[in-house]
């Protein structure tokens, strides 16, 4: 990383040669955090970004730092060239001269460097990649979809496709700063090119920086890589989705799928990769689950999912999707799962929660027996079940006191209640509650009926002790945190270890 | 007995003797009070403001006496904040000429004022929307300090936000 940053670029925009000296109360002089602050406030107006960038040296700074390249969303094949054409021209110039001396290829250096704006990029967004040509060949998808490759220039449509993908490997390559990618609308014929990492040569990816990339490789990891379907479709997830992005990167924080089916027996018999793939998190938002049709007795772990210890699951539609979570944990390392509460999944036809379905699958998830030994942290987001069901504790604790605390002593509670979720969810070492933003307008208790009109009831930490009675007197050595939709701890209980 | 007051002092030496319910909008104030009376306020507190003339002075203090009973959002709801658009007291209030709305923005980021430098930030960047470089550097005295080259340079880089 030190010796990159050594080789200079392209000169940095000479700060002020006219020298002009501003008073103090001007808009220019203000100071630099205020000057970001103003032009936040124009952050979707790009039009009048572009026109800022233009005035002086310093707004155009600022703009490009902060705003227009913090986060650069490129739409289709054309936006994505006319950008990386004048950004990263260094690969389509060094194929050209990959033949010539060494000496001209010094000359070209100049040319062939990144723009300084590269390195500005923390988000890079990119939609509708081009895919290979496909010919007249049939592809089937899911076993029940056909498209018609479309025929016209294959070799055209080849090229597009090669130049596309090293062209956004190269950014990857070169935007240190780049920490978030997301890949939307691909196509069920997209893949990325068979990988060569292990055996690329250095007359091959940029001339320039390879010599001491090959020496010494530096360890690189991308925060979140979110890859999203074309609209309409749910494609199966395979290994050529993310094949290049490891030419680049060692570790992915999280990987985030948005309408995938991830088919189990296709991901064990698709992979072929020598270097290690390293995704920490894995999110899957409204995803497929399909299980292996001939089921071994041992199922085996993933490689591309071997090392996810934290998996997210939202929009979750149907039941048999719950099942990733095994699959997923056969890999001996899956500690934290988080679920999104508003999952239909839950609710079937009906408006309300089903637990009589549910509760005994949350409690065999936080028994911590088993194959769920690993498992140490839960986390609930979008979470409304307190909205209707956190009054009635109140009403009790008012009301009966301790002829409540008597009853529960001798009579064997129901186990498809919101009492005993809670009571089943306190096996697990750590339980993290977010709640869902509560909508304007009166709330209505499913137990008794009362309608309130308060938006958001503050309550008190022996309010949530009442409400979280099952949950905190069940097991004393569960770490609970409730959390508001933003963030903000409302109510926290940590075990002393 | 009337209530301590805050007695705000200007950078030419003018006193503003306010309420400590119209002082403690400024959060810088509020702490300083706080940390300097952990009981409580019992006599009039002087504190000077070296930054803020008096003429600004004024005009924030003008400010926080009419918001003195106002409830803004927490600090935490950035996206509601980022969203609303300025309060129609406000806007009046800060129709003002360029310098003192700058001085007005500097006080209160000096002073800690969230939701007035809020408002002045939201007038500003409303006084740049929409307007072609030219007319920026018009309507805010700015001198263009590109040459030429690099002009074209910008131009060329940022070709590619233009058709979206």
């Amino acid at each position: 990383m030190r010796k990159y940053q050594l080789i200079s670029r392209k000169k940095p925009l000479v700060k002020g040669h006219h020298d002009i000296s501003y008073k103090a109360a001007h808009l220019h002089s203000l100071p630099y955090e205020i000057l970001v602050e103003i032009f936040q406030y124009l952050h979707d107006d790009l039009k009048t970004l572009l026109q800022l960038s233009l005035t002086c040296v310093k707004f155009n700074s600022i703009v490009n730092k902060n705003l227009m390249y913090r986060e650069v969303r490129l739409n289709g094949v054309r936006n994505f060239k006319k950008f990386t054409s004048v950004h990263i021209p260094m690969m389509t110039l060094s194929k050209r001269f990959s033949l010539s001396s060494q000496s001209s290829q010094a000359q070209q250096q100049q040319s062939l460097n990144p723009s300084s704006k590269i390195n500005l990029i923390y988000q890079l967004e990119v939609s509708n990649p081009p895919t290979k040509a496909a010919g007249n060949v049939k592809t089937t998808i899911a076993g029940s979809y056909h498209i018609e490759g479309i025929t016209g220039s294959n070799h055209s449509k080849d090229t597009e496709h090669k130049d596309y993908i090293t062209s956004l490997v190269n950014i990857l390559r070169e935007s240190y700063s780049l920490k978030i990618l997301v890949i939307s609308e691909i196509s069920p014929l997209f893949s990325f090119p068979e990988s060569h990492h292990h055996e690329q040569s250095p007359s091959s990816g940029n001339s320039f920086f390879s010599s001491w990339k090959h020496r010494n490789p530096p360890k690189r990891s991308l925060d979140k890589l979110v890859l999203k379907s074309q609209s309409g479709w749910s494609i199966p997830f395979k290994y050529s989705h993310i094949s290049s992005l490891f030419d680049v990167y060692d570790t992915i924080g999280e990987l985030v799928l948005c309408n995938f089916v991830i088919d189990e027996s296709k991901l064990q018999a698709s992979l072929t990769t020598k270097k290690p793939i390293i995704i920490n998190k894995l999110t899957l938002s409204s995803c497929t689950f399909l299980l292996p049709t001939n089921r071994t007795p041992k199922r085996k772990p993933c490689d591309i999912f071997l090392h996810i210890s934290h998996l997210q699951l939202n929009n979750i539609t149907s039941g048999k999707d719950l099942s990733v979570i095994d699959f997923i944990k056969t890999n001996n390392m899956l500690s934290k799962i988080t679920i999104d509460f508003t999952s239909p999944v839950f609710y079937g036809s009906s408006a309300t929660f089903n637990f009589a379905r549910y509760n005994l699958f949350f409690k065999l998830l936080c028994s911590g027996s088993g194959a769920y030994s690993n498992l140490k942290e839960l986390e609930f987001i979008n979470f409304t079940l307190l909205d209707s069901h956190g009054h009635l504790h109140q009403v009790e604790k008012a009301d009966t006191g301790d002829s409540d605390q008597e009853r529960d002593d001798w009579v064997e509670p129901p186990s498809d209640t919101f009492e005993s979720l809670l009571r089943f969810l306190s096996s697990i070492p750590s339980l993290t509650i977010t709640l869902k933003e509560r909508p304007e307008g009166p709330m209505t208790c499913v137990n008794c009926g009362t309608t309130k009109e308060v938006a958001r009831p503050r309550r008190s930490y022996c309010d949530w002790l009442t409400i979280l009675k099952p949950l905190v007197k069940q097991n004393e050595k569960c770490n609970v945190k409730i959390l508001g939709h933003k963030g903000n701890v409302l109510f926290k209980k940590e075990v002393e270890s | 007995m009337s209530q301590p007051k805050v007695i705000i002092v200007s950078s030419d030496d003018e006193k503003f003797p306010v309420e400590l319910k119209v002082a403690e909008k400024s959060i810088l104030i509020k702490n300083m009070v706080n940390d300097l009376n952990p009981d409580g306020l019992e006599e009039d507190f002087e504190l000077p403001t070296p930054n803020v003339k008096s003429t600004v002075l004024a005009k924030v203090l003008e400010w926080c006496e009419h918001h003195k009973d106002s409830i803004f959002p927490d600090d935490d709801e950035e996206d509601a904040k980022k969203s609303a658009p300025v309060d129609e007291w406000d806007k009046n209030f800060l129709q003002v000429d360029q310098e003192m709305l700058y001085e007005i923005i500097l006080a209160a980021n000096y002073l800690n004022i969230r939701p007035l430098l809020d408002s002045g930030c939201k007038i500003v960047a409303e006084m740049i929307r929409g307007k072609s470089p030219e007319e920026l550097r018009r309507t805010f005295n700015i001198v263009n300090d590109f040459s030429p080259e690099e002009e074209a340079a910008i131009r060329r880089e940022n070709e590619w936000a233009e058709d979206r």
